[in-house]
């Protein structure tokens, strides 16, 4: 999943994007409000995570730009300013949630996590799909209940594809999904780690639910 | 305090009260007893009328049926006659027998006493000396010059001065005659023959008359009870409108005294107002509100103060938080703990400065700063400052231009100067216009040495300069964090304050920004 974090404290933006990447996301970091205007309407994240007080221009003003663009980016504000009326007014311009400095990095995932889900419009946070069960919530896949350990590149490729169900996804979308802008990996690495996962979860290449279209790229059915 | 006021005012209101009351009393009690001698007087004169001279014969002739009221009776009148020497001639029969006192010799024509009459009641008696009038067998029916001879002879006993002295002589010439006198009682008629050889016409008869006081004493009492009631109905009146008044005049303390009790820390914004105040109090109130405007604003001051100290806090706090979080999530990643490591070395240190700042300025305001002072070389002083920054300089091609008065020092805390001055510098760098020149100066001055510090700035505006010293006031807040909080230009300040040097900011051309500070 995709995440833009513009930020303007350099030390913040280093540990986040370290910790989310970690996760599994694909993260990418900006300091500075124009640029991360540019960035938000240029590229397609599942979430944004937005400071308020930034060089450049602000916060709120971003956000309101961008709504008016159309874009129905998720947007999770994080800030420092905690007044009810800094909240409401954040909300009330179109942020999708808030949350205040010094956070928890464990409740800033889970809240990331709820709104990527949103994106789908999932709220049953399980997937089935065969004997396999992935539950986007606890970021967990069971085959036939059993637990499969995933690393979280393999999780992050399942997962899109599960989320996009019977969607074919190219080589490249995958690539994009699960790495940033930053990351020199190119397609193969998304082979290669297509035919680990399938091993993982099931019969090797063929009775897998993640299902090849030749010259396209890959689905889940 | 209103029952001191009203207690002053009525005492005072007592005694004049008292005062008036009593002249008053005192004069109308005279009058009346005036009035009333006057006419006891003039009862007795009627008495001269009962005399008579001729020759050497005199007659006192009295009725009783003429004059009822000295009959014995309720409410008689009493009145005796006498002789110089004392001698009775007559008696009223209402004194049956008993005397009225007389006194020998008279001390004038007419005197006044109080006595106790036969019959137990008060009253009052006159005393009346005359000659007996003179009937003018030669001119009977000249009543008018009769008339004027008896008044002129009573008018002249009376206002002669020499009565006394002449009253002396007659007496003794009396005295020597009296008993040569034949008195001879024929009913109502008195007949004193003087023998010849004695001037009759110097013997002169007492008259004591006497009526009863009581309907006067009755009078006077009532008189007097009369003033003294109503003097206290006016003084019970008036305490009850000074009282009165006094709780209206003094109500709007009362109101002014309710809404202060209702002023607190919590509800500053109160201000006290009364309704139509009176003219005395207006200024009060204004002073009293304006008051209340600067403790509201000092109070606002403060509360905003530790708002924006812990908001300035909550960044530095997060990083070391997330970093700390991350690090600890995924501590094999060797390579980024490293960093993070870093990162929060850093921060801890940034956080040291901002609490060290805070200190300083708290020392400041408290009064519990302390001031080493030492002769500093200030181009020294301002070269060191200089080097501090040459990386950030650098980094935004700021040039800087030193121009310095030589040997010049100043005797001061050293390293509170050098907090001034590097904050100055500091600031100058971060707010110059890249490729822009800093200029620093020394100069002397009559006083003393005049240090300043100048830069190009693109942002700041003349409103700005009222708030440049405000704490944790920032033209750009986005630029927070780091070593900016906004806490430099107000330790400058404070510092300053505390060394008693004299500061001075200034936008020169509207977009050179000027710090002078003078040493003395």
């Amino acid at each position: 999943m995709r995440i833009l974090i513009v930020e303007d404290s350099e030390k913040l933006l280093r540990a986040l994007g370290r910790g989310l990447r970690k996760m599994g996301y694909s993260v990418d970091l900006v300091s500075d409000g124009n640029e991360g205007y540019d960035y938000a309407r240029l590229n397609d994240y599942d979430v944004i995570v937005l400071d308020l007080l930034l060089p450049g221009m602000d916060g709120l003003t971003l956000l309101t730009k961008l709504r008016k663009l159309g874009n129905e980016t998720h947007v999770l504000i994080l800030s420092a300013k905690d007044q009810v009326e800094d909240r409401v007014k954040g909300l009330e311009l179109g942020a999708d949630d808030y949350m205040i400095k010094p956070f928890s990095f464990e409740e800033l995932c889970a809240r990331l996590n709820t709104l990527v889900r949103r994106r789908y419009e999932k709220k049953n946070p399980e997937h089935i799909v065969g004997p396999v069960t992935i539950n986007t919530a606890a970021r967990q896949v069971r085959l036939n209940n059993d637990i499969v350990n995933l690393t979280p590149g393999e999780y992050a490729i399942l997962e899109c594809l599960t989320l996009n169900r019977g969607q074919v996804l190219s080589k490249e979308q995958i690539l994009d999904s699960v790495h940033d802008c930053d990351s020199f990996a190119g397609p193969n690495v998304v082979e290669v780690m297509v035919c680990t996962l399938r091993k993982k979860i099931g019969n090797g290449n063929t009775g897998s639910i993640i299902r090849t279209r030749r010259g396209y790229g890959y689905y889940v059915e | 305090m209103r029952t001191n006021l009203t207690v002053r005012i009525l005492i005072g209101t007592f005694a004049v009260l008292l005062l008036a009351g009593l002249m008053l009393g005192m004069t109308i009690h005279k009058r009346v007893l005036n009035e009333f001698d006057i006419a006891l007087e003039a009862k007795a004169k009627t008495f001269v009328m009962l005399t008579e001279r001729e020759g050497q014969e005199l007659e006192f002739e009295f009725s009783h049926e003429a004059m009822p009221e000295f009959k014995l009776g309720k409410n008689a009148e009493f009145f005796q006659a006498f002789l110089a020497d004392g001698t009775v001639l007559v008696r009223s029969e209402s004194l049956a027998g008993s005397d009225l006192g007389v006194m020998i010799p008279p001390r004038s024509r007419r005197d006044f006493r109080n006595l106790r009459l036969p019959d137990g009641r008060p009253g009052r008696a006159i005393q009346l000396s005359f000659w007996p009038r003179v009937e003018d067998e030669e001119d009977p029916d000249d009543d008018s010059s009769d008339s004027s001879d008896e008044e002129a002879t009573l008018d002249e006993a009376d206002d002669s001065t020499s009565d006394t002295v002449g009253e002396e002589d007659a007496d003794d010439e009396e005295g020597a005659i009296i008993s040569d006198l034949v008195i001879t009682k024929s009913g109502d008629e008195i007949k004193i023959l003087v023998p010849d050889g004695i001037n009759a016409e110097s013997l002169s008869i007492i008259v004591v008359m006497a009526r009863g006081r009581q309907r006067l004493n009755a009078m006077l009492l009532s008189l007097h009870l009369t003033l003294a009631f109503t003097d206290l109905v006016i003084l019970a009146f008036i305490g009850f409108l000074v009282r009165r008044a006094v709780r209206d005049g003094l109500q709007p303390i009362d109101q002014i005294n309710e809404q202060l009790n209702r002023i607190g820390p919590e509800a500053l914004d109160n201000r006290v107002s009364v309704v139509k105040p009176p003219e005395e109090l207006q200024t009060i109130l204004s002073a009293l509100n304006g008051m209340l405007d600067r403790l509201e604003r000092a109070f606002d001051r403060e509360r905003r103060f530790s708002s924006n100290v812990a908001h300035e806090l909550r960044t530095p706090v997060s990083e070391l938080r997330t970093a700390c979080e991350v690090g600890g999530k995924w501590p094999d990643d060797r390579e980024s703990v490293q960093q993070f490591f870093a990162d929060i070395h850093e921060t801890a240190l940034q956080m040291e400065r901002i609490v060290s700042n805070l200190l300083t300025l708290s020392r400041c305001d408290n009064g519990t700063a302390t001031v080493t002072l030492e002769d500093i070389q200030l181009e020294l002083l301002i070269q060191q400052c200089l080097d501090r920054v040459t990386t950030d300089a650098e980094a935004k091609e700021v040039r800087f231009n030193l121009r310095v008065e030589p040997d010049a020092e100043v005797c001061t805390d050293r390293e509170k100067l050098e907090i001034i001055v590097q904050n100055l510098i500091d600031n100058a760098v971060t707010y110059a216009i890249p490729g822009s020149v800093v200029n620093c100066a020394i100069d002397g001055t009559d006083s003393g040495f005049e240090l300043v510090v100048e830069n190009q700035a693109a942002e700041i505006t003349r409103g700005d300069l009222e708030n440049i010293f405000d704490r944790f006031w920032q033209k750009d807040p986005s630029r927070s964090g780091g070593d900016h909080v906004g806490l430099g230009l107000s330790i400058v300040k404070a510092l300053c304050e505390l060394l008693r040097i004299n500061i001075h900011i200034e936008l020169k051309d509207e977009s050179t920004f000027q710090v002078r500070m003078a040493f003395t």
